[in-house]
């Protein structure tokens, strides 16, 4: 693989050609800041012409100009300035920040704007402002930074899960629920593996009128990740290190072995066999504390010409879990040049992946949570289980350890992604784009127990898969810009073509001679030749195929206008629906620039914005609109032989297509005493019809009990807030502070279509808890926990219920005898954050709340209950405080439904910068995440959650019950700049 | 300028050339690991592998406690799963217990499963008749294939009219209407009717090509069963017909009571003369009997070298055990007293106390550890693993059943008192079970209500008892961990998906 990604490497240099430049007269200056510092990868520009220049790292330029020509000079985030150039000797420019950030580069999908001009709700997280810490996943940078964008990592520490996003509530019940990932153009680019020091910006398109220029996958918002581009001149060299370590969040929620033997004596006397005699603390015995590793190496160069940014990164996370970790090496190599007099540019960027990951197993630390704290870890006489304490006749209750020590669970990844894109200036307004980017995914893993794997029941079982995941992308388009008079137009359009190609290869077999071989020689289980090994092999192809086009125009940048069409067609749909047309319009209104308030002097921005658009969805799986045979998963005894069973796949559905979304938004942007304070307000209504859900059919006449069909709609609507202060602007110290406000409120509209045979009227869920837990009622918001009322306990240990409709029964199971005790959806969230500049000191930190909802404490349903005692397994030290004389059965209802509103301290981080000479940098720095949260709820921590809506395994506001522990943890690390 | 316009003139050539492409806005999808429907069903072999589908819908379900074996057996006075208060039980936070307790309500596992056992059967059934019929292949045994499926629905449609009663009727797959409920009289008409009609099509006698499919002699059995059922299912007595079936699979002279009862339900019992209607289970291929996970105790792990979990669930009623006399060999069904290990030892739980099962049950919600005796009638194959069922194929109707059934319609349609025809019928069995003729039954001594006890003894857990204590009036009666119970207890209720899915369907009385 290194050595193709060296050959590939080497055909993007020989690709490039060497333009030389005849000289001119020219003139010499220097860009600094306020504070007089040089500025470096300022663009300068003769205005009118494409000669142009970026300063050096002292914040030197060179540029060939004459008398009477106009000078332009941008960087981001600062205000651009014009000079004539009048014929002095050597120019030196003081560029000012631009509060309020109205110039900044806001990327909008197939370009970009500035921030004046945007009309949609769209915000721009910049590198500076990313969280701080170690993340396994770019996502973690915006956690918390996006009104109206909630991430969750409810994989608790583990270094291989990835988080769940979700935008402005949910708005699917069976279909995908995560954004679009863009990176750089490039559609589902992997991004877990992308050094988060190279990504300059993350823009969120939220709305439908931002986002349906990506038409059918646009509805759960599209994520544009935006990556550093080469700085022009001298090479210059970045590291960026840190070292990180995690702690336990250790909340003793469980009985330690003193306490056991403690509740025996109290309450169980009679059992002293309960009592094993030691003292083993599980999950130290399965946890460590980790040492996690960071580099990351970037050289960046080149002319105006042609330029290069290389980088390499390398990220070895240990796991708090023993054998769980996580090895990412990723070097990526972006060209740029210009050619044909700088009518044709065109970018290069290859980025290789190699992820080695050990997967834990989450079960072990289930298994260490619950387990009795007097057994002892080994058991020298127990020569069968290897010497591990094993209780035999208790099904389902593991040894950790062993379970930690004979499992072997891997996987090797790689991932490839090319990606060219070339414009050409046909006019100098007009430019042709031709974009292609090619993203592969290869995995190699498999998994081996060893015959002394508690359970395992076999001598030894080995799997092995491999899966090749490959999408191409061809976007051929154009790019037209124009102004005139106080008129400035923007129209881009273009064709899209999309194929996503899916392989997978498995195996099993078990029964090994011996453990030595782990799944590396997985033909010599004897479960193969006596006909019990598994294989499969499949593979799928699905298309996307778009037209697009948008018109952006504004008068005068004070009336604001953007409108924006996709006709696109997904192979997954059926024959009737393929294609489908995603419009979207917004307009918006620069109050500030109209005379009435220019005047008005601490009003420094204004603007109004509406947008209406269109957006689907079409995560689904491939083929379910076809009539197709599959061959069946048992067999038929047919003349002395068992021969296959070949059967309709699934029900078919000729008229499957996509969830369509149209959302309406409006929004304010403000900003007041000279940008001092700013920000925006929006509110949205977003309406998601023909939502996907199975629903029950008779047999027969169909094949299947479900047909997959579009029926029902939801709605989401919701404020968001923004507000930002530059509170302190004096040269030694500076201080800004941001809020962020999320509220949103759902409502399912319709869930059955009874003229189509769609009769649902309601659903309860049920996460494979004991009863269902969850009413999903027409009308109603998602989430609504509803359980029996819990009004104490009887004298015979029992639970005493409330008789809700008062018939003198007590029927759990029904919803008469049941109340809605809570909402698994926050009523609403917030962010703040603080960040402070004192000389060589930064500090910032960044506190993140939810509030209002309630989860189920899933903990508590199964294990503040004596019945697991009994049988010889830890509870919850709760179990002694809340209700001790229960004795009744493991079941839900309200007793377990808390309010789980809370506050973290997501991160500190407090760095010191050392100006060196020739604007070379050295910056130290120390960050803690998750220092402490503060919250009633009283299981491992409130986002120990699924965030997700799933009917058959579990549901929002539902613990996991085996999940990674929560952890605190503290990075220290350095940015060099030379 | 010039060379600028030549390289726009090759960007647009580009361009055109790829927009040429047919693929630019085709979006058929591409089949790889499943294939198009239209494209199948074009070969007797593809008919074959058709088929197999209909009859693979039985695995699992047909002898799965949350399946016919919980509705059928574990519902009855043979079997139950008693709360135990230490070690592990089977417990499934108190579905056996109300499931044994005939608190039935529609939205339980077992009457869910059964039900797809019936009507995914049905459906897999008229989906390949109609693609068989409509096959442009030529082949000599297509009827005999159409024919045999409506066979084997008209077993699952026999098996839906004793578990529902009034249920809905589809024998057309083109026909997408939404089925209309029928009375179980109706329904009765149109299963005999189907099963009457395709007789001279199926195989007349059992061979090893059709071993585990619908020939001859398993419709006599079925309609057998209907007949003998008809008075209490639909009022009117067909006694008559059912003694004629039965005789038409006795004078076939192909079947005969083997000698050991425990053949034909030992690890391979394929070539047992006796039963007539067989699912056919293999531990690699076909998924099903889960008897020793239900009934051993884990100690016995060890025994049968079996690494998948076990449950320690399902014992025999101790009244039912009681029906046994000592010297019946079919006695030897249970476990009962000290287990040993295979060499021989004797066998301790996990607190060291021996492993004794009890006959008695010292309370049906306070059992203790190895209360009840154990079914160890289906013989257990070694070296179960995890995710493995046994290997025995499982008999639907056997020879000795037919002879009982015989007896029982010349009884009844002799006013309750046997013939001497009827007794002969009975003692066939009795003798096999005794090895002499010192336990005959007279017609003096042979009631219904010991006819009823004798079947019980021979087709424990067989999955008839159901049947058979409606059919004698016993259904509502209190026995071990059951009160007497509601006569809309008779029918299970439609499952609830059923009745959310077809707004046609009426919930059985009483639910």
């Amino acid at each position: 693989m290194k050595r193709n990604f060296l050959i590939a490497a080497l055909c993007m240099l020989s690709l490039i050609w060497v333009q030389v430049v005849a000289a001119q007269a020219s003139v010499s200056g220097k860009v600094t800041n306020e504070q007089g510092q040089p500025l470096s990868g300022v663009n300068v520009v003769v205005k009118g012409t494409s000669n142009g220049t970026n300063t050096g790292q002292d914040g030197s330029f060179t540029i060939p100009v004459q008398r009477n020509q106009v000078l332009v000079f941008s960087l981001i985030g600062h205000e651009s300035q014009e000079l004539t150039y009048k014929g002095e000797a050597s120019l030196a420019i003081r560029m000012q920040v631009a509060y309020g950030n109205l110039e900044e580069v806001v990327a909008v999908g197939y370009g970009t704007v500035t921030k004046k001009e945007v009309t949609g709700s769209v915000v721009t997280v910049k590198a500076k402002d990313f969280n701080k810490g170690d993340m396994s996943n770019p996502m973690g940078l915006i956690q918390g930074k996006v009104p109206g964008l909630t991430i969750t990592k409810s994989g608790g520490s583990d270094p291989n899960a990835g988080f769940q996003i979700q935008l402005r509530g949910l708005n699917t019940l069976s279909a995908g629920k995560s954004p679009l990932i863009i990176v750089d153009g490039i559609m589902d680019a992997n991004i877990a593996m992308l050094d988060p020091n190279q990504i300059e910006s993350i823009d969120v398109l939220k709305d439908g009128s931002a986002a349906a220029i990506y038409g059918t996958r646009a509805t759960n918002g599209v994520i544009l990740i935006t990556t550093k581009r080469a700085d022009i001149g001298d090479v210059k060299f970045e590291i960026n290190n840190f070292v990180s370590t995690e702690q336990i969040i250790e909340n003793n929620r469980y009985l330690s072995a003193d306490e056991y033997r403690a509740a025996i004596a109290q309450y169980y006397p009679a059992r002293t066999y309960l009592d094993k005699g030691q003292d083993t603390k599980w999950m130290d015995e399965v946890t460590r504390t980790p040492i996690n590793q960071n580099y990351s190496f970037t050289a960046s160069g080149g002319t105006r010409k042609i330029n290069y940014r290389a980088n390499l990164y390398y990220k070895s996370d240990q796991s708090i879990l023993k054998n769980a970790s996580n090895r990412t090496i990723t070097p990526s190599i972006f060209i740029s040049q210009t050619g044909l007099n700088d009518r044709l540019k065109i970018d290069y960027r290859l980025i290789y992946s190699s992820v080695k990951r050990k997967l834990g197993n989450y079960g072990v630390l289930g298994q260490a949570t619950w387990r009795n704290p007097t057994e002892p870890v080994y058991d020298p006489t127990n020569v069968v289980n290897a010497g591990y304490y094993t209780v035999s006749t208790a099904s389902g209750y593991l040894n950790p350890v062993a379970m930690l020590d004979q499992e072997k669970n891997e996987r090797d990844d790689q991932y490839v992604t090319g990606d060219i894109n070339a414009s050409f200036k046909l006019l100098s307004e007009l430019k042709l784009i031709l974009h292609g980017s090619y993203n592969s995914f290869r995995s190699f893993g498999g998994s081996y127990k060893t015959k002394y794997f508690p359970e395992v029941g076999t001598d030894g079982y080995a799997t092995a898969v491999s899966n090749y995941n490959a999408n191409y992308l061809f976007e051929p388009g154009f790019e037209y810009k124009k102004k005139f008079n106080g008129h400035s137009v923007q129209v881009i359009g273009g064709y899209s073509y999309y194929e996503n190609q899916n392989n997978g290869l498995s195996a099993l077999n078990y029964n090994f001679d011996l453990d030595n071989f782990s799944y590396y020689n997985i033909g010599s289980g004897y479960a193969l030749t006596s006909g019990l090994a598994g294989m499969s092999t499949s593979k799928s192809i699905n298309k996307l195929i778009a037209f697009y086009a948008r018109a952006i125009y504004n008068f005068n940048e004070k009336y604001l206008l953007s409108a924006s069409i996709r006709h696109e067609g997904s192979s997954r749909f059926g024959a009737n629906h393929k294609w489908g047309n995603f419009p979207a319009v917004s307009i918006g209104w620069r109050l500030n620039e109209e005379d009435f308030i220019r005047n008005v002097k601490w009003i420094n921005n204004l603007k109004l914005r509406i947008g209406y658009g269109v957006t689907g969805n079409q995560d689904i799986s491939n083929y379910l609109s076809l009539s197709r045979i599959a061959v069946g998963s048992r067999q038929f005894y047919y003349a002395g032989n068992w021969i296959n069973s070949y059967r309709p796949a699934s029900n078919p559905n000729p008229d499957l297509k996509w969830e369509k979304k149209a959302e309406y938004n409006a929004g304010v942007d403000f900003g007041f005493l000279d940008n001092r304070i700013y920000g925006s307000i929006d509110f949205y209504l977003r309406r998601v019809s023909d939502l996907l859900w199975s629903y029950a059919v008779p047999v027969p006449p169909n094949v299947y009990n479900s047909t997959y069909a579009n029926v029902g709609t939801m709605q989401n609507k919701g404020v968001e807030v923004s507000l930002n202060g530059d509170i302190i602007r004096s040269k030694d110290l500076t201080l800004t502070t941001t809020v962020n406000y999320t509220l949103n409120r759902n409502k399912l509209i319709s869930f059955s279509d009874p003229g189509r045979g769609y009769t649902l009227q309601y659903l309860k869920i049920n996460p494979a808890a004991t009863t269902w837990t969850q009413l999903v009622l027409e009308g109603q918001p998602l989430g609504n926990f509803m359980a029996p009322v819990f009004l104490g306990v009887n004298g015979s240990g029992g639970a005493i219920y409330e008789d809700v409709n008062k018939d003198g029964t007590i029927n759990q199971e029904s919803e008469l005898d049941r109340r809605v005790v809570g909402n698994a959806y926050p009523k609403f969230e917030l962010g703040w954050n603080v960040s402070m500049q004192y000389k060589k000191f930064d500090l910032s930190f960044f506190f993140r709340g939810v509030f209002g909802q309630s989860l189920l404490n899933y903990e508590r349903v199964f294990y503040e209950n004596w019945t697991p005692f009994l049988s010889g397994r830890n509870i919850l030290k709760s179990t002694l405080e809340n209700y001790p004389t229960y004795t009744g059965i493991t079941t839900y209802d309200s007793r377990y439904v808390e309010k789980a509103s809370f506050v973290k301290l997501n991160n500190v981080s407090l760095g010191y910068t050392m100006s060196l000479p020739k604007g070379n940098s050295l910056r130290f720095y120390a960050t803690g995440q998750n220092l402490f949260t503060i919250t009633n709820y009283s299981g491992a921590d409130p986002e120990a959650v699924i965030n997700d809506f799933n009917l058959s395994t579990a549901t929002a506001g539902t613990e996991n019950l085996s999940y990674f522990p929560f952890t605190r943890t503290l990075t220290f690390g350095i940015n060099y700049k030379f | 300028m010039l060379l600028i316009m030549k390289q726009i003139k090759y960007f647009i050539v580009v361009i055109a050339c790829v927009f040429s492409t047919a693929s630019c806005t085709k979006l058929d999808e591409e089949l790889f690991s499943t294939l198009d429907a239209s494209e199948f069903y074009k070969t007797e072999r593809e008919c074959i592998l058709a088929m197999g589908n209909a009859y693979a819908q039985m695995q699992y379900r047909g002898t799965s406690l949350w399946g016919l074996m919980g509705t059928e057996t574990l519902a009855t006075d043979e079997a139950c799963c008693p709360v135990r208060t230490q070690g592990t039980y089977l417990n499934n936070n108190g579905l056996w217990v109300r499931l044994n307790q005939h608190n039935f309500v529609a939205t339980m596992d077992p009457v869910g499963s059964s039900w797809e056992f019936c009507f995914n059967t049905i459906s897999a059934c008229n989906q390949v008749i109609y693609q068989i019929g409509e096959s442009p292949a030529e082949f000599a045994k297509k009827p005999n294939m159409i024919a045999e499926l409506k066979a084997l629905r008209a077993f699952a449609y026999y098996t839906a009219i004793d578990l529902y009663g009034n249920i809905p009727v589809t024998l057309d797959f083109t026909d997408v209407s939404l089925p209309q409920q029928k009375t179980r009289a109706e329904v009765f008409a149109i299963v005999e009717k189907e099963l009457l009609d395709n007789l001279s099509l199926l195989e007349e006698k059992p061979s090893a090509d059709y071993y585990g499919r619908c020939t001859r002699p398993m419709a006599y059995a079925v309609l057998a069963k209907m007949y003998l059922n008809a008075e209490k299912w639909i009022g009117t007595p067909r006694y008559a017909d059912a003694i004629t079936m039965c005789n038409n699979i006795i004078q076939l002279n192909s079947y005969s009571l083997e000698p050991d009862y425990f053949k034909n339900f030992q690890v391979d019992n394929i070539s047992s003369k006796e039963n007539i209607w067989v699912l056919p289970y293999d531990r690699k291929v076909g998924w099903g009997l889960q008897m020793h996970q239900y009934t051993l105790h884990p100690a016995q792990a060890s025994v049968y070298n079996i690494s998948s979990p076990i449950w320690n669930g399902m014992v025999a009623s101790p009244d039912f055990y009681a029906l046994y006399n000592s010297s019946d060999k079919r006695i030897n069904s249970w476990m009962v007293g000290q287990q040993y290990d295979a060499s021989g030892q004797p066998l301790k739980t996990s607190s060291g106390a021996p492993l004794v099962f009890t006959p008695s049950i010292s309370g049906f919600q306070t059992a203790g550890e190895l209360d009840g005796v154990r079914c160890k009638k289906w013989q257990f194959p070694t070296g179960l693993q995890t995710n493995q069922t046994m290997d025995n194929d499982w008999a639907f109707i056997r020879y000795a059943d037919i002879l009982l059934m015989k007896a029982e319609a010349i009884m009844r349609s002799n006013g309750g008192t046997p013939t001497q025809e009827a007794v002969d019928e009975v003692n066939k069995v009795r003798e096999r079970a005794f090895g002499n003729t010192s336990n005959d039954y007279t017609t003096a001594t042979l009631t219904l209500p010991e006819l009823l006890n004798e079947r019980g003894r021979e087709l424990a857990w067989e999955g008839h008892r159901r049947q058979d204590l409606i059919r004698f009036g016993k259904w509502q009666d209190a026995w071990f961990g059951k009160p007497v119970t509601a006569a809309t207890k008779e029918l299970y209720p439609i499952p609830s998906t059923a009745l959310l899915a077809n707004s046609n369907l009426k919930q059985n009385t009483g639910y």
